[in-house]
């Protein structure tokens, strides 16, 4: 059993131990990155695995405190850890030093002495470094190795590097050379590389408003009104970057020290509310107690009686107490009331008297002296509904009184004055005033009755008359006529309303406070009533009521945040109007955008500008801005609108902004070709040449817009400017060519690559000095250029071409392109001249005709083919008789209506046409040949077509030798066969042909029987029947 | 005679033409392919190593911005997005009124594994390249081991691989690539650091939490520092920037958010 025991308290003391030890982890402490000795406050030990962690969230711990590490001569301020290591990775010894703040450690920088270092059998080699690096005992300490006295192979050259804290010139050794410029750092300069081995020094001031590099100052509101915040600005590298301080102005903007940098600092305004009246935990560095009589040194016109008349005035930061003379006329209080004071009159004589008043009414309030912003609008960002939060906080200057009076019978007889702690006493002017302040205190009528309650002897006489002229029973009475007086505002004291409504603003955005962009206003009210009765004997009871409310933005201006150039916020936002809202993302850099919920409207886009002006030169850069009439991001396409907003191809500038630029290069857009110009900017690429339309759309930042109908920017942009000089493609005819026959001129047609203006010349010269202009389509025309398979023509007559056949005549040829610009040509666009001539030849033709032709006289054909072929033969001329020959044929000889028809074949010296199915007739022909030169001939002639339906005759048979022989009448084939069976019936292919075609015919003689066939070339024979056998016979 | 001369001499002539441009042809592919080995055998010691190494710095050139840009990270998990890039916070809280917790206490060794990461298989894929022109050289390599060490003014990449080859009449034997990449990485990161624990130096609350950014530029005058972005959910992104090179560093965070 007591193991068991034993065994559960182990057990649990391990859990316990666990469980803690989970605690414990999860707390953050310290991690050392042991591997760079960096220290990170606030880790999770989960997160510093590689690392030490320590139990102590700060980095307080030796291992992290920072000191100066001293490297090379350059210090900074790092852990000894670090320290070690980087001493470690630059060989050195480490120098670590405890005792030197940031300042010190800064300031200590390389100061080694570097010098030419001379080395070289002739002295002539140089380095630039320091003595301690120099292997030679001639050394220059600071002398450049480029000085010309020490004549060293090292030279200047006018190339620049940026080196330490200037540019140098770089010599020959490419080592730094002597200084360009010193780019000091801390007097606003840097060095920069400019183009190619080129440095120079650049500023890093804000020159333009006389604030150096680092500098930081503070933008503050000048007072403390919704929506205001706070700023840091500070000057970083010419440009000034703005730091929102925490906004509702829980952050004020401050100097660090005495420097010249400001930071953000914590303003705990609430803490001050918290305070409430008790002084003491009213913590002067952020809060005051109000209201404070202000130094006499202070007072407006520096009098300092006392015991005259009293006034409190409220400049909405202090309440400024001045005792003044009036019934002297001492002081103009008008003066000061239109200066925004506020008078509240009270007599009395008594020094301190005032403080008594304000002590009486417990008006003491703690207030901040940078009032911080309310949540007086509900968040939808947030999501927090924040009205009753700030109902709460407005609510620290609400203030409530009642005035207790009455008439007890037994007693003074009079009406009396009773305590708001214990209506069972009463209020004696020697003591206190109590809530009679809210009415009027009036010390004229001093000294008082020894009666209790004397108090309401220092109302106003027009009060006290009320409650000295009435008796008992006259309660009801005095309440009307109290509540009179309230109705017409004479009750309470107007000062004491204006008094509490500037506590109120002096809270937080509550009262009468407008905004910063002059919007809205909050309120303070105050109700006074009486009523009579209750308990013994007369009683009148008054209850006066302030309510502090907070500020309320009316309908403004949503566009006014941000206007200022400084971040919009949501709370910036709702102060600048009740109808604003804010979205986070919607403004320029990510700053936010305040927009209108009744503004439902698209953005609307108006181009600004296209610079340069349309048509956009090609290879020029080409500016679109347009704007926008609200905080919006636009997109764009080219020449394709799309449906919608977020199909649009490209980014119409950066994020959120009323004015959205983008840079078209031209020509050649792709979606990889999207280049960074400059941050904001982006740059296109365009496609091509010609009209084109980029559509817009915008989107503002409560999204409205998405399918608005697109923004057309339509520009042209030109075409590429022409650099080339035009081209003869081709010519007709082409150079080389013959010429009609004993003529010296042509026209020829030049076919050119774009439109142009030619001219020619005989010998080779300049474009302007040649004569000879031919006639040239000299625009651009799709039609022209059509109509010649894309060429331009230019056309004339070329003459003087040589009649020697053994030569020929060369003409050079220039044109000159785009008409158009004559007399407006500019350095871009010019016209182009052909530097080269184009060289055509003509040469002369020699004598063309019809040298041969075919048929004549009798042309005899079989009946079933009597197909003529007409066959002419051309010569001479420009082509060596090449040419296109005619032909036209009838049965008469003036050929009648007869028109000339091509050859079947020409185009070449011989020419072959055939003639088919006519009937045997006397024939005419008539020829005409034409060549390329234009040189013609013609010829006429005639033929006989006969037919010959007869078949052959053996005119003679004989034997000769050892051949049997045979003639025949005309050309014919002759077959032989011996077998008897078949006789003179045989087929040609089973028999043998005898040798020979013309006329004479032979075969071997073996002594038979032959059986001869013979058949004319027009198929003329006996088909069953021999033309002849031949027998042998014994002699 | 004479025209039958003619004729073998410019057949000849052609043939010679023929043979010419195609060994013209044939020298420039073998060129093209083997430029790197002609280099190897007249250097093979120095042309291995500086191609490993080029190929390393090449890497490292390509990840180093993509890191920087980003806070540290190529996919920051927890990001505030800027102008479309993901920038990683750095030290963040979800809380109001609240102290950051330093997400990241070793980033520079994130940051080295990251490097490695990407470093490695472009190392192998160099070697790859060289062990196939190399093939025919007896060419062996061991297994690559690669370190990355971030350190001042550097990046340091440890490259070890065992390679053997026989070029050139000649062993080679190489084993260490290592090199150096001039590199402002560390400094980010050491400022990065310093900003971030300015920022939790603070008394959430009761004092206003930022960097003292203009102090920090006069301690590091080669860096521009600033804070581009702070948005009303009280995400911060700082930037700091090389003045001479113009390379930036983004990192969020999120701390000691003030409500009213």
């Amino acid at each position: 059993m007591e193991k068991n025991k034993l065994n559960i308290l182990i057990v649990g003391l391990v859990l316990a131990s666990i469980f803690s030890i989970v605690l414990v982890s999860a707390e953050p402490g310290c991690c050392l990155d042991i591997s760079t000795g960096f220290c990170s406050m606030n880790a999770e030990e989960s997160a510093c695995t590689t690392g030490n962690f320590f139990d102590n969230p700060s980095c307080s711990n030796n291992e992290c405190n920072l000191g100066c590490c001293i490297i090379s001569g350059n210090g900074q301020m790092t852990t000894s850890r670090t320290c070690e290591l980087n001493s470690r990775t630059a060989n050195v010894v480490k120098d670590f030093r405890n005792d030197l703040n940031r300042s010190e450690c800064a300031g200590i920088s390389a100061s080694k002495v570097k010098g030419a270092c001379i080395t070289g059998e002739y002295n002539d080699l140089c380095t630039y470094t320091t003595q301690e690096d120099c292997g030679s005992d001639n050394f220059k300490a600071g002398i450049f190795c480029c000085d010309v006295s020490l004549n060293t192979s090292c030279k200047k050259t006018t190339k620049t590097i940026c080196q330490d804290d200037g540019a140098y010139y770089l010599d020959s050794c490419n080592q730094i050379c002597e200084k360009k410029e010193n780019c000091d750092y801390n007097s606003g300069f840097i060095c920069e590389k400019k183009g190619i081995e080129q440095a120079h020094c650049r500023s890093l001031n804000c020159d333009s408003i006389g604030k150096k590099n680092g500098e930081s100052w503070c933008i503050s509101p000048e007072e403390a009104l919704a929506g205001s915040r706070y700023f840091k600005q500070i000057c970083v590298d010419g440009e000034v970057e703005t730091e929102p301080c925490a906004d509702f102005r829980l952050e004020t903007c401050a100097n660090v020290s005495a420097g010249d940098e400001v930071t953000c600092k914590i303003n705990p305004w609430q803490d001050c509310l918290a305070a409430g009246n008790d002084s003491e935990e009213c913590n002067p560095e952020y809060c005051k107690m109000w209201p404070t009589a202000a130094p006499e040194s202070e007072n407006p016109e520096g009098e300092t009686e006392t015991n005259v008349n009293i006034q409190i005035w409220g400049n909405g930061g202090n309440i400024v107490i001045l005792t003044n003379g009036v019934s002297s006329g001492g002081h103009d209080s008008g003066y000061y009331q239109a200066s925004g004071f506020i008078p509240i009159t009270l007599t009395g004589t008594n020094e301190g008297s005032l403080e008594k008043y304000f002590q009486d009414l417990r008006l003491a309030t703690c207030l901040p002296l940078v009032q911080g912003g309310i949540n007086f609008y509900s968040s939808k960002n947030s999501g927090k509904s924040s009205t009753e939060s700030a109902k709460s906080v407005c609510s620290a200057g609400d203030y409530s009184a009642t005035l207790y009076f009455d008439h007890d019978k037994g007693d003074c007889g009079k009406w009396r004055l009773k305590s708001w702690d214990n209506p069972d006493e009463y209020i004696n002017g020697e003591d206190v005033w109590g809530n009679a302040g809210i009415i009027t205190m009036y010390e004229g009528l001093l000294p008082l009755d020894s009666c209790e309650g004397n108090g309401l002897q220092l109302l106003a006489p027009s009060i006290n008359s009320i409650f000295a002229e009435a008796g008992d029973g006259d309660a009801a009475a005095i309440a009307k006529k109290l509540n009179s007086l309230a109705s017409s505002g004479e009750l309470p004291n107007p000062a004491v309303i204006r008094i509490l409504q500037e506590r109120c603003r002096l809270i937080s955005d509550c009262g009468q406070k407008s905004s910063i962009f002059g919007n809205g206003g909050g309120s303070g009210v105050g109700t006074f009533t009486c009523r009579s009765g209750g308990g013994e004997g007369d009683h009148v009871t008054c209850n006066f009521q302030f309510k502090c409310k907070p500020f309320k933005a009316g309908e403004g201006d949503c566009s006014q945040c941000g206007s200022d150039g400084l971040p919009c916020s949501e709370y910036r936002c709702k102060a600048a109007g009740g109808n604003c809202d804010f979205y986070e993302k919607g403004g320029v850099d990510g700053s936010g955008s305040c927009v209108s919920s009744t503004d439902t409207a698209p953005p609307k886009i108006t181009l600004k500008s296209i610079t340069p002006n349309p048509p956009i030169r090609p290879y020029t850069p080409a500016e679109f801005i347009i704007t926008t009439d609200k905080n919006s991001e636009c997109k764009f396409s080219l020449d394709s609108a799309g449906s919608k907003f977020d199909g649009m191809k490209y980014d119409f500038g950066d994020g959120f902004d009323t004015e959205h630029k983008i840079i078209l290069n031209i020509p050649g857009q792709t979606d990889n070709n999207v280049l960074d110009l400059e941050e904001g900017t982006l740059a296109f690429n365009l496609m091509k040449e010609g009209n084109h339309t980029i559509y817009v759309r915008c989107l503002d930042a409560a999204g409205h817009g998405q399918s608005m109908a697109p923004f057309a920017i339509n520009f042209e942009v030109m075409q590429n400017p022409d650099k080339l000089a035009p081209v003869v493609m081709n010519a007709s005819p082409v150079s080389g060519s013959a010429i009609k026959y004993n003529t010296t001129q042509k026209n020829i047609i030049f076919y050119l690559n774009e439109p142009a203006e030619c001219k020619w010349e005989l010998n080779d010269t300049e474009y302007s000095e040649m004569s000879h202009n031919l006639t040239c389509q000299t625009l651009p025309s799709v039609n022209a250029a059509l109509e010649n398979n894309g060429y331009y023509t230019c056309s004339g007559t070329l003459g003087n071409v040589t009649l020697n056949l053994s030569s020929q005549t060369k003409f050079y040829l220039r044109c000159k392109d785009q008409a158009w610009l004559e007399g407006k040509e500019s350095d871009l666009y010019s016209r182009n001249t052909n530097q080269e001539s184009y060289v055509y030849s003509l040469r002369p033709s020699s004598i063309f005709n019809i040298s041969q032709y075919s048929p004549s006289g009798d042309v005899i054909k079989k009946a079933a083919n009597k197909t003529v072929e007409i066959k002419v033969t051309t010569s001479g001329g420009g082509s060596n008789g090449k040419s296109k020959c005619y032909w036209k044929l009838s049965n008469f000889s003036d050929f009648g209506d007869t028109t000339f028809t091509e050859f079947y074949t020409t185009n070449s010296n011989l020419h072959k046409q055939i003639i088919s199915d006519k009937p045997t007739d006397t024939y005419y022909v008539g020829i005409k040949c034409i060549d390329a030169s234009e040189n013609q001939a013609e010829l006429n002639f005639s033929y006989n077509l006969l037919v010959d339906e007869s078949v052959p005759l053996i005119t003679k048979i004989y034997q000769y030798s050892s051949s049997l022989r045979v003639k025949t009448n005309e050309a014919a084939k002759c077959y032989v066969s011996s077998n008897i069976s078949n006789g003179c019936s045989f087929l040609t292919a089973n028999s043998t042909r005898m040798e020979g075609s013309e006329l004479d015919h032979k075969i071997n003689w073996e002594g038979k029987t032959y059986f001869i066939r013979c058949e004319d070339y027009f198929g003329n024979a006996n088909t069953d029947q021999c033309n002849m056998i031949a027998r042998t016979y014994e002699a | 005679m004479k025209t039958e001369n003619k004729r073998a001499q410019v057949t000849l002539f052609i043939i010679l033409a023929i043979v010419m441009i195609i060994l013209i042809i044939g020298i420039f592919y073998i060129i093209r392919s083997n430029t790197s080995l002609g280099a190897l055998k007249k250097d093979p010691q120095n042309s291995f190593r500086t191609d490993i190494q080029s190929c390393a710095e090449q890497a490292v050139a390509e990840i180093e911005p993509e890191l920087e840009i980003h806070g540290g990270f190529l996919n920051p998990k927890n990001n505030y997005t800027m102008n479309k890039t993901a920038v990683a916070y750095l030290c963040y809280t979800s809380q109001d009124e609240e102290l950051c917790t330093n997400e990241h206490p070793l980033l520079t060794a994130e940051m080295q594994k990251q490097i490695e990461e990407y470093v490695k298989p472009e190392l192998e894929s160099c070697f790859d390249t060289k062990k196939q022109i190399l093939s025919r050289y007896d060419y062996n390599q061991e297994a690559l081991t690669l370190g990355v060490e971030i350190k001042p003014s550097t990046i340091n990449i440890k490259i070890n691989r065992k390679v053997s080859f026989n070029i050139a009449e000649q062993q080679v034997v190489l084993e260490n690539f290592d090199t150096k990449i001039n590199s402002a990485l560390y400094d980010f990161l050491r400022i990065t650091n310093q900003i971030i624990n300015e920022e939790l130096d603070c008394d959430c609350g009761r004092e206003s939490c930022n960097a003292q950014t203009a102090q920090l530029m006069k301690e590091n005058q080669k860096f521009f520092i600033t804070k581009p972005v702070f948005t009303a959910k009280g995400a911060e992104v700082y930037r700091i920037e090389e003045a001479l090179t113009g390379k930036q560093f983004n990192f969020a965070l999120r701390n000691c958010v003030r409500t009213p």
